[in-house]
């Protein structure tokens, strides 16, 4: 079985072993959501993506309220913005273990929805850029 | 010039039973609906030809509108098995619709399908559900284009693009006044007929331009490996190549004395009916039947519809169906059609090469037969009949038989004209014990013995005895001690 959030989340954890500071983390994480709006919005539509988010962004905060702050509609044009607002006002380090937390409820909850072999293949054209660490890419259709 | 005439392939859809319905598959490049209530089976039928239909070389575009959420529809349809996650985001492709059906313009909706059309290519575009995108559009939206020209539309872009296209619908009746109906080469529609307490899906192909499609209701189910269309099988297409009569060593029945009873044993390809009350010992015979095949060498298949599933047929039929000299089939679903044993016999003949047949009873297989369907039950399995027997099997069907003692009875419902031979089990009392006698009252073109003949049975089987000589009114059920008359000499 493919862990889905194993492959997510070493670019962030690296970035902030490696001293990044919060708005890179910021910056990486509004990049890996643009990824995954492009990657999943032609399949299931924007509504789909940003209820699946949404509902992440509520399951994630139980353990890191402060990403609750995300929480302002604008997924449902494709703006991820507020998530990097979000990310960048902690530390690189809680910045990493917060958006961790998020990416694991948003894989958890697509697997248990589609199947893991499915999910893991919807979102394979995300993990490719974020491996190649570069925040600049931007995935908006 | 006919060499001029353009050829349409006919691409197999994948679902078992439709390409025959279907007429020989499905038209490429056609523009089809595919039409019922909800829960009629659409997107699974949608799904099953996709992803056998489906290559790279000709991908497929599956247009989602808001009839079902895409994840719900992906969740759901993973659980049959023709769905394979692998092929996703290759030769299948997902497309959502809901953002443009938002806008509420047809316009935007036709322009999104071009440009993803236009971008992949495809041989293969659903459209999951029409009637919602259509309900959404609004058929008098001032500024947009009408339902009319965007059927049209749609329709020129998928034949000119070369796609063969499926349009799915949540349509009520047939007669529903629709320009898609119009438009449409192919239209197919799925129902549900309930029947007092049953329910039986059924599909109708009412449209297919350009071949010959078998017309009627015909009975499909879905199990976990997807839609199994029941198509009436065409004797023509299951029939020997040659078209004379049978010929060969008659086939012997497996129990002493029979054989020469019946003049000889039963001819080839025949039909025979033994009919009896119950445990005269009907199915004994149907084994002996196939046992005595196996000893020869010959494969036979079982329809059984009075054992129950758990319940042993015997230590020599399970050795046979072990040992895959006899075939087996599953008989246990629910509101069955006589197409569906049709073709699962069909199916099972062909797999092992069987040359006997046995259907154990042709009372219980009307049972288990969905209620709609028992009116029709003589036609539909005088059909079975001739079709079986037309690929050059032979076939013994038992009947239950109540033993009336006040007339002379072979068979119920008349089912005595559907065979070629029929044998006749019944009870007689004699001196306080109840015993047991056949005859064979026919078959067909062949001398036969007119004798009634007691038997028992033991744990080796059918044991055929003599006549009893000297009584009379056997078939009355109380047989009398024929009365000597004295012969005085004359003179």
């Amino acid at each position: 079985m493919i862990d889905l959030t194993a492959r997510w989340q070493p670019p962030f954890s690296q970035r902030a072993a490696a001293g990044a500071d919060s708005a890179e983390i910021g910056a990486l994480a509004v990049a890996a959501w643009r990824g995954v709006d492009a990657a999943l919005s032609p399949i299931i539509g924007r509504g789909g993506v940003a209820a699946l988010y949404e509902r992440s962004l509520h399951l994630a905060s139980v353990r890191h309220p402060s990403l609750i702050g995300a929480l302002d509609g604008g997924v449902l044009t494709g703006d991820f913005a507020a998530i990097g607002r979000v990310l960048s006002a902690s530390s690189g380090a809680d910045a990493a273990v917060a958006h961790g937390a998020l990416l694991a409820s948003f894989c958890g909850l697509l697997a248990a929805l589609i199947g893991n072999p499915l999910a893991a293949r919807l979102l394979h054209p995300v993990w490719d850029p974020l491996q190649s660490g570069d925040p600049a890419k931007d995935h908006a259709s | 010039m006919n060499s001029a005439r353009v050829k349409i392939q006919r691409l197999r859809t994948g679902v078992p039973g439709l390409d025959e319905v279907l007429g020989g598959g499905l038209p490429e490049f056609s523009f089809n609906l595919l039409a019922g209530l909800p829960g009629s089976g659409k997107t699974t039928l949608a799904h099953q030809m996709m992803f056998a239909m489906a290559t790279p070389e000709r991908p497929a575009l599956y247009f989602t509108v808001i009839g079902e959420p895409p994840l719900k529809m992906l969740r759901y349809q993973q659980q049959f098995n023709f769905f394979d996650s692998e092929r996703v985001g290759e030769s299948i492709h997902f497309i959502s619709l809901a953002d443009e059906i938002a806008s509420g313009s047809l316009d935007a909706v036709l322009r999104k399908m071009v440009a993803e059309v236009q971008a992949r290519s495809p041989g293969l575009v659903f459209v999951d559900s029409f009637r919602s995108l259509v309900l959404s559009g609004g058929e008098e939206a001032a500024g947009f284009l009408s339902l009319q020209q965007f059927i049209q539309s749609l329709g020129t872009l998928m034949s000119t693009w070369q796609a063969t296209t499926f349009l799915l619908g949540e349509y009520a009746a047939e007669h529903e006044q629709n320009p898609v109906f119009t438009v449409a080469d192919g239209l197919i529609w799925l129902r549900q007929s309930v029947y007092r307490n049953s329910i039986v899906r059924q599909m109708e192909v009412m449209k297919m331009r350009g071949q010959p499609t078998q017309p009627g209701l015909h009975t499909f189910r879905i199990t976990e490996a997807g839609i199994h269309v029941f198509a009436p099988a065409l004797a023509s297409a299951h029939a020997r190549g040659d078209a004379t009569p049978l010929r060969g060593p008659r086939l012997k029945m497996g129990i002493a004395g029979l054989d020469e009873m019946m003049g000889g044993g039963l001819p080839h390809g025949f039909s025979v009916l033994v009919a009896g009350p119950s445990g005269s010992g009907k199915s004994i015979l149907a084994a002996a039947f196939l046992a005595e095949g196996a000893r020869e060498g010959q494969t036979g298949v079982l329809a059984a519809f009075e054992q129950r599933p758990n319940r042993s047929r015997g230590a020599a039929m399970t050795a046979l169906i072990e040992s895959g000299q006899v075939g087996v089939v599953d008989t246990r679903a629910v509101a069955l059609s006589v197409d569906e044993i049709s073709t699962l016999l069909l199916a099972e003949i062909r797999r092992i090469g069987a040359t006997r047949v046995v259907i154990d009873s042709m009372s219980g297989f009307e049972l288990a037969l969905a209620p709609a369907f028992r009116e029709d039950f003589r036609e539909a399995a005088a059909r079975m009949v001739a079709l079986l027997v037309g690929t050059g099997v032979t076939v013994l069907m038992t009947s239950e038989l109540e033993d009336r003692y006040s007339d002379l009875r072979f068979s119920p419902y008349g089912t005595a004209f559907l065979t070629d031979a029929i044998i006749v089990q019944r009870y007689i009392e004699v001196e306080s014990r109840l015993r047991r006698v056949l005859a064979v009252v026919k078959v067909r073109a062949s001398a036969h013995s007119d004798e009634l003949r007691l038997f028992h049975i033991d744990d080796d089987g059918i044991h055929i005895g003599g006549m009893l000589a000297e009584t009379e009114g056997l078939l009355g059920g109380q047989p009398t001690r024929r009365k000597r008359v004295a012969v005085r000499p004359d003179g």
